[in-house]
């Protein structure tokens, strides 16, 4: 066995490292902490610029004191900059903001590891979020990404996943149907809570409405046909009538077919 | 804004980590400044050294630089996170370290689950939040089918593998283990959503409770009529309704509907 | 004096050869330190040599990997040495199987070849290293429905999980991962396990007032098996079936007391 001396271990060892090899402790400390009061850093804008983003990480990682691990061939690319004034200060996390946006206009997001933070492909975020309760989602910064579980309590969630779909990211926005009644979504934080009232509102209450038709068994095998896929349901009731289960606006079109029919 | 943080850049020296000449600590490692091109082996030599951990590697497929942003004024890495750091640089070039028969293994992220060790729900929160691990999650009340079809978006790409075991109603988990412990979150979520319950929903007097039953069935929507049972109550006026915890306020409103 | 010289000579050789056996060097264990690159077959040689034992890896030793400890050195030897070696050979799809009174790398695709068929009782005194072939017994679970849990499990080249006829299936892996996968057999076995529960019929109600009421709601639940009918002493219902239908119809029951 050719055993080699490990050089650049001991190069790294010897120039990168402050501390020295003691005794290996297996109970793991708590993750890195910053250095720095994240409310302290500071971004001074220039009235207009172009910057590479790879700077731009730098001086982000500089003020908001924590570490970032990437891949530097797939993380580049120019920031293109303008401000209303020269000098316009970006604190906190108008800054984190300010850094996310431009990372997203790659295509990148920003997100927590074990020992500190790494920059992950937007499409991937879904695989990197923590996932927050509701409670927990009012509280978390806007510029991080998350994941929440929604129960719906009357919509039906595949009708309700296809109307959300179109409202989330392009890139790295999930909105995915859960079991038994429940969807999942992954966004950015500031968007998710712009994105859960309309979930809340579109998750409404149906109307029950009933319907004097001359054939009321026939009536309801073609209102099933008819309205196959679409959140309605229908049955006959001990009287003979019909009696549709959906929501007001459909319960409009309902009428109208049982009308048709007649 | 270039000349700023080029006059920034000055004042930090490039791959410098700062010293602990200054002050010694044996517990944590202090890192500062840009350290880019960094060959992921010297990763792999510093998790060595300082978790006192053995790697095997094909040295020809491991490759590959990352780099490091930190501040100037330095930021502090516990000694014993050198090994989460070294998944974190591994992650980048869809590799992982596995425990192999007493030896780290760095294998590619894709065969992870063919090495992770397999542990229950209660054995993970003692698990290293670095390490591979499958979690056997038995449900109570989802089905496994439909929560691996939901959470299959969130497993770690190349490596992360939800799957159900048919017949046991289980998803077996494969991902880090700090992953896995959120996923557990949703698969949690999930069952409880799916927990059944059974009760007694009166009907009007002199009902036909089979018709009724039948009718309430036809009213409920998709998502609650594949979990959903309405029969008639023996000997009584009533349904008796087994569903999820929304459908028991839908019932009485269908009920109302059809009087 | 030819003679005498021959006689001498022999009379040495014979002494040299008593005295090499005697001071038969110890083969201490294999220490790692530092940063090396290993080539396979030097690897196996002081494997066979620790061991007293062979290992042809003809094909795959000129094979390099690299093997990076921290620098105040790990010992290896006995099985610790054996488990390196077929890690070594795993990063290059190779495992090691018994070759006569020795060992030899065959490619892990042919590894079910080679290795040795063994129990499920075996599996515990089977060194973790060791390549296996296993057949399980399986109790109330369909072995298509536990080969198919346990297919993504296995190494990707040489691991292999099959049905074997229609209540077992075979495992060839490596034994530490025939343990792990055990895991997951037994929950799926334990999950499935059936048990006869009894339950009071409620008053008010008569046995097949209960049965039947069962035996309606949950007709068309699926996956969701159970067998009901009245107990021998005529006044409980007997249910079998897995604990979370058990728990299932428990709650029924409650419901039908109120």
């Amino acid at each position: 066995m050719k055993t080699i001396a490990c050089t650049l271990f001991a190069a790294l060892a010897l120039l990168l490292l402050g501390a020295t090899a003691g005794a290996s402790q297996r109970v793991k400390s708590p993750s890195v902490e910053p250095l720095q009061d994240a409310d302290e850093a500071v971004l001074t804008l220039p009235k207009e610029d172009t910057v590479p983003l790879s700077d731009l990480i730098q001086l982000y990682v500089e003020r908001r004191g924590i570490a970032i691990i990437f891949n530097p061939r797939s993380v580049r690319g120019d920031v293109k900059l303008k401000a209303e004034e020269q000098g316009k200060e970006l604190r906190g996390t108008e800054f984190d903001m300010f850094v996310s946006n431009a990372l997203e206009q790659f295509r990148f997001v920003l997100v927590r590891t074990i020992t500190c933070w790494t920059i992950v492909p937007s499409v991937e975020a879904a695989t990197a979020t923590s996932v927050l309760t509701e409670g927990e989602l009012a509280t978390a910064d806007g510029w991080s990404w998350a994941c929440v579980h929604v129960a719906l309590e009357q919509a039906e969630v595949n009708a309700l996943t296809g109307q959300l779909r179109d409202k989330v990211s392009t890139y790295g926005g999930l909105v995915q149907p859960s079991h038994p009644n429940t969807l999942i979504l992954v966004e950015r934080v500031d968007r998710l809570k712009l994105l859960l009232p309309e979930v809340r509102a579109l998750d409404k209450a149906p109307a029950y409405e009933r319907y004097q038709t001359r054939d009321a068994a026939a009536a309801v095998k073609a209102l099933r046909e008819q309205f196959k896929g679409k959140p309605a349901t229908f049955t006959v009731d001990p009287a003979g009538h019909v009696v549709a289960r959906a929501d007001t606006e459909l319960q409009g079109k309902i009428a109208d077919a049982i009308a048709a029919l007649d | 804004m270039r000349k700023f943080i080029a006059a920034l850049l000055l004042l930090v020296p490039a791959t410098m980590f700062s010293g602990a000449q200054e002050k010694p600590d044996d517990e944590a490692l202090k890192i500062a400044g840009v350290m880019d091109g960094i060959p992921v082996v010297d990763m792999i030599h510093l998790a060595a050294e300082y978790e006192k951990l053995s790697f095997l590697f094909n040295s020809k497929t491991v490759t590959g630089e990352f780099t490091l942003v930190a501040p100037r004024d330095g930021i502090t890495v516990p000694r014993d996170r050198m090994f989460a750091t070294l998944q974190d640089v591994l992650a980048q070039y869809r590799f992982c370290a596995v425990n192999h028969g007493g030896t780290w293994v760095i294998v590619p992220m894709v065969e992870v689950c063919t090495y992770a060790p397999i542990v229950t729900e209660a054995e993970l929160s003692a698990l290293d939040e670095s390490a591979w691990v499958t979690v056997m999650a038995p449900l109570e009340n989802a089905d496994a089918n439909a929560v691996t079809g939901a959470l299959r978006n969130l497993t770690s790409r190349q490596g992360g593998v939800i799957q159900p075991v048919q017949g046991a109603n289980t998803v077996l988990i494969c991902d880090r283990c700090d992953r896995v412990r959120e996923i557990m979150k949703l698969v949690r979520q999930a069952d409880e959503s799916a927990r059944l319950s059974t009760r007694r929903h009166a009907l009007p007097a002199g009902a036909d409770a089979d018709k009724y039953a039948q009718s309430v069935f036809e009213l409920m929507p998709t998502q609650f009529s594949r979990s959903c049972m309405v029969t008639a109550a023996p000997g009584g006026n009533a349904l008796l309704v087994t569903g999820v915890e929304a459908i028991h306020s839908e019932i009485p409103l269908a009920i109302e509907a059809l009087k | 004096m030819r003679r005498l010289i021959a006689i001498v000579m022999l009379v040495c050789t014979a002494v040299a050869l008593s005295a090499a056996q005697e001071a038969k060097p110890e083969v201490k264990p294999m220490k790692l330190s530092g940063s090396a690159t290993v080539k396979i077959s030097e690897l196996a040689a002081h494997v066979a040599k620790a061991n007293e034992t062979t290992i042809d890896v003809q094909k795959v030793g000129q094979a390099e990997l690299a093997h990076i400890a921290p620098s105040t050195a790990v010992a290896a030897e006995g099985d610790a040495l054996f488990m390196l070696l077929q890690n070594a050979l795993a990063q290059h799809r190779y495992v090691l199987v018994p070759n006569g009174d020795g060992w030899a790398a065959v490619t892990a695709a042919e590894a079910h070849k080679h290795v040795p068929v063994i129990t499920r009782a075996e599996v515990a005194t089977s060194a973790d290293w060791k390549w296996v072939r296993v057949k399980i017994e399986l109790e109330n679970v369909d072995a298509n429905a536990a080969a198919g849990a346990l297919r993504n499990l296995v190494a990707r080249q040489g691991g292999a999980v099959a049905p074997s006829g229609r209540s077992a299936i075979e495992i060839c892996e490596r034994t530490d991962r025939v343990r792990e996968l055990l895991k997951v057999v037994d929950q799926l076995t334990g999950r499935q396990k059936s048990e006869i529960t009894v339950y009071p019929v409620p008053a008010g109600l008569t046995d097949q007032d209960v049965m039947h009421a069962i035996q309606a709601h949950f007709a068309r639940r699926p996956g969701f098996y159970f067998r009901v009918e009245v107990s021998p002493n005529g006044s409980d219902i007997d249910v079998t079936g897995p604990a979370h239908v058990q728990a299932e119809i428990a709650r029924f029951i409650e419901a039908l007391k109120e």
